[in-house]
């Protein structure tokens, strides 16, 4: 059973030391506890950096920003770097914004360059 | 420690009695004789046998005529039957041709306590036809030798009639009923059978009086609450020691203390008893009630001989009423499968309103195969299955609750409903292989009526349209699921109008005997045609046009979907208090929302905050199981207002999370307005639109 049901599903894969969470569908109150719970069990303590995908989500309120800043927390507190990919055009923009997400983790609009960022500040 | 006990099977499976002698060596230490032909059976046959266990069906023998070999050779040995299944006709018949017990092979914890009893009771039955014996002859007087062996005569006469009449149904109520009905008059006044309840308490629940219009006075004994069982002789009494009580005088000292309140001692001083029997009925070594019986002065005080026979009789009546209890335990079983097996409930989706009628037919124990479904399916359809399994009972109740689990599964994989029976005539031919299922699978998007159908098999779906036109939703004929391994379907595509209601039936609504399925048909099609709209409403006006108020022998299963248009200036929609309602609630606001002039991102911002204050509502809302939650939604000259309420006790924003919750709501709003009312809280936002509608 996937944890976000019909509504939103994971896909993780890991590449050159990063973690790629590509969450698709929708995040609400029913399933954001799930799908936090299946993120942080699918992230090394090996891992440079996290990159959120969030491309494919065509909804997300509180309880899917309340997921996206503990995640944050979890990961500045192992010190590797944390990235959201978000496409300029998402509606979903409209709600990072609202909530000041982008205060506590960078917001790029695609994978490439969220991937240039986190490479850049890992060197010394 | 084990006792030492001599056992003669009747049995030709040697598995069987390896089964059954691992369970007596629990408590026993048997020396054993296997028998299976008839000849072997009577030459094994002597009186130091303890007790006989025989297979119900033997090739070329069985229980039966075994039971009757032993009574023709006069040996008093107990006799149990054991047998694979129970069917009332079996147990009612070993019964009433006197064996002492009956077992089923897969509930064998039961045989030790069975055998211990069955010998017991063999035991003082022996013991006491050699008192009897003895004081017969002790008496010496050939006139009391003769009263006492008619008496003797008369009472065993009695208790094999009372043993027909236990063994005569399997119905707890009716055994009861039956059984103080050939009490009264044939050997007391009055009599009155008294259970224990699960919960500890005693409940009447058969009597009789040799008056009938006694009986309005004799029934006020009401159920004994724990407390009250513990006066110092009576019922209370005879249920905790289990020792039974015999009043050869009843004064009116004995009565007050029989009584249990003043109530029930005015019953009883207007029965005016002459003496009183209070025995316990006990079944594998647990008392489950008291039998008290009472003489008015019209006949004879009971004596010693009436106190062993109330005793065997209540002995005989606690095992019929424990077997009509294992009777109706098995049918629940089956009942409560099939019952577990149908949605406890039907999801609300906005755009759509359902109801589903499910009525078991014939025997309860046999219960049937229909079943229905309703899915949330990818892409914002649902998905209604409807289906019918050949076959009663268990096994047909666990195929179905297999299908239903794998027609869930295929809809998360997101297979329609062609591929889903593609995928399931494979199941049913591995799973069910004497049997044939049919189903119907109607995959809809309830906001724009698309619709996708595929069937095996299965009676056809009926729609009424908004004008009451009737059709099928197809005329395509298809074989059941599991005739082929690899069969193939067609999925039929169509629109199901606003304002129409589809109905998935199964055979049991239209299949009648001496009516051919064209008339039966036709029937369904012009009941649909002048029923309502509403899906609730219109399935009990074609369960009352086509379902005998009698019943029908197989089960019939209703499913009705009805289109509900989502458009115009206001949108109502309720929803359970549940986090799950909410995403089904954002696709009918957000459907309703394209109607207006608000932008994506108007509306998007309304979509999100509207969803976090029905968020915020399911969490406040409480009440048993019904909670709901309502959004109401309106749109006016250049202003989107939507309201959410629930129906709970306001409780304050705990938490950052809730913060953020309300900082959003306002973030994408111009206002948010909360009000408390005696019934919960309500919440309205409202945001001015850049654009006039039409503009």
């Amino acid at each position: 059973m996937v944890a976000g049901g019909l509504l939103a599903r994971l896909a993780v894969a890991e590449r050159d030391g990063l973690t790629i969470a590509r969450l698709q569908g929708e995040i609400d109150a029913s399933n954001a506890r799930g799908l936090g719970a299946e993120l942080r069990a699918c992230i090394s303590n090996q891992a440079v950096g996290v990159v959120l995908d969030l491309s494919g989500v065509g909804y997300i309120d509180s309880s899917g920003i309340r997921l996206i800043f503990e995640l944050a927390g979890r990961l500045e507190a192992r010190r590797q770097e944390f990235r959201l990919v978000v496409p300029e055009e998402a509606l979903i923009r409209l709600i990072l914004a609202t909530a000041a997400v982008e205060r506590v983790v960078p917001v790029h609009a695609s994978l490439a360059e969220a991937r240039g960022s986190i490479e850049a500040a890992d060197q010394p | 420690m084990t006792t030492p006990v001599r056992v003669l099977f009747v049995e030709d499976r040697v598995s069987d009695v390896e089964l059954m002698l691992w369970e007596l060596r629990n408590r026993f230490e048997p020396d054993w004789r296997v028998v299976e032909r008839e000849a072997d059976y009577l030459a094994a046959l002597d009186p130091g046998i303890d007790v006989i266990l025989a297979d119900y069906t033997l090739p070329d023998f069985g229980a039966l005529r075994a039971l009757e070999l032993l009574q023709e050779s006069g040996l008093d040995i107990p006799f149990i039957v054991v047998t694979g299944s129970i069917s009332e006709d079996v147990a009612v018949e070993c019964m009433r041709s006197g064996a002492a017990d009956y077992l089923l092979k897969d509930r064998l914890t039961r045989l030790c306590p069975a055998v211990s009893q069955a010998i017991e009771q063999t035991r003082l039955r022996q013991a006491r036809q050699r008192a009897e014996k003895e004081r017969a002859g002790l008496l010496g007087r050939e006139k009391a030798a003769r009263l006492l062996a008619e008496t003797a005569e008369r009472r065993s006469r009695f208790l094999a009639e009372a043993s027909v009449v236990l063994a005569s149904s399997l119905d707890r109520e009716a055994i009861l009923q039956r059984l103080v009905r050939a009490i009264v008059p044939e050997f007391a006044d009055w009599c009155a059978i008294d259970l224990l309840t699960d919960e500890g308490s005693i409940q009447q629940v058969a009597v009789a009086h040799v008056d009938p219009s006694q009986l309005e006075r004799v029934r006020e004994r009401r159920p004994l609450r724990p407390h009250q069982l513990d006066a110092p002789r009576g019922a209370s009494a005879v249920l905790r020691s289990g020792e039974p009580e015999l009043h050869r005088e009843i004064t009116d000292e004995i009565l007050a203390e029989v009584a249990i309140d003043g109530r029930q001692l005015e019953m009883l001083r207007s029965l005016a008893p002459l003496s009183m029997l209070i025995v316990p009925m006990a079944a594998r070594g647990r008392i489950t009630g008291v039998m008290t019986l009472a003489t008015t002065g019209r006949r004879h005080r009971f004596d010693a001989g009436d106190l062993s026979l109330a005793h065997e009789l209540a002995q005989r009546c606690a095992l019929a009423v424990e077997n009509a209890i294992l009777y109706s335990e098995r049918a629940s079983v089956a009942q409560t499968l099939q019952a577990s097996l149908l949605p406890e409930r039907l999801p609300a989706i906005p755009g759509a309103s359902m109801a589903a009628v499910y009525r078991p037919g014939g025997d309860e124990a046999q219960v049937g195969g229909d079943w229905y479904d309703v899915l949330e399916l990818p892409d914002d359809e649902i998905g209604l299955v409807m289906g019918d399994v050949a076959g009663r009972g268990v096994k047909a109740a666990s195929v179905m609750g297999q299908l239903r689990s794998a027609v869930r599964a295929y809809a998360m994989e997101g297979h329609g409903p062609r591929a889903s029976l593609e995928l399931l005539s494979g199941l049913v031919r591995q799973y069910h292989d004497e049997g044939m299922a049919t189903l119907a699978y109607l995959a809809v998007d309830p906001l724009g009526g698309r619709a996708r159908f595929a069937h095996a098999g299965h009676p056809l779906p009926i729609v009424r349209a908004a004008d009451g036109a009737v059709t099928f939703l197809t005329a395509e004929r298809t074989l059941p699921l599991g005739v082929f391994a690899s069969p193939e379907y067609q999925e039929t595509e169509l629109i199901v109008e606003p304002g129409s209601t589809v109905l998935l039936y199964t055979d049991g609504l239209i299949e009648r005997r001496g009516e051919s399925l064209t008339e039966s048909m036709g029937r369904l099609s012009r009941a649909v045609r002048d029923g309502p709209a509403d899906p609730e409403l219109l399935c009990e006006h074609v369960i009352e046009r086509l379902v005998p108020a009698e019943g029908t022998q197989d089960d019939v299963a209703l499913l009705a979907l009805a289109m509900v248009p989502v458009a115009g200036d206001r949108l109502l929609l309720e929803l359970p208090a549940s986090p799950t309602a909410l995403a089904p609630m954002r696709r009918a606001l957000k459907h309703w929302l394209a109607e207006t002039a608000a932008t994506p991102e108007e509306a998007f911002g309304m979509l999100v905050a509207a969803s976090e204050a029905a968020a915020n509502a399911v969490e406040h809302a409480y009440g048993p199981g019904d909670a709901r939650v309502e959004v109401e939604a309106e749109v006016g000259d250049r202003e989107v207002a939507i309201t959410v309420r629930d129906f709970g006790r306001w409780r304050s924003p705990r938490g950052e999370h809730r913060g953020r919750g309300a900082e959003m709501m306002q973030g994408l709003t111009d206002t948010v307005d909360f009000a408390r009312t005696a019934e919960g809280t309500s919440v309205t936002l409202r945001r001015r639109l850049a654009k006039r509608a039409g503009a």
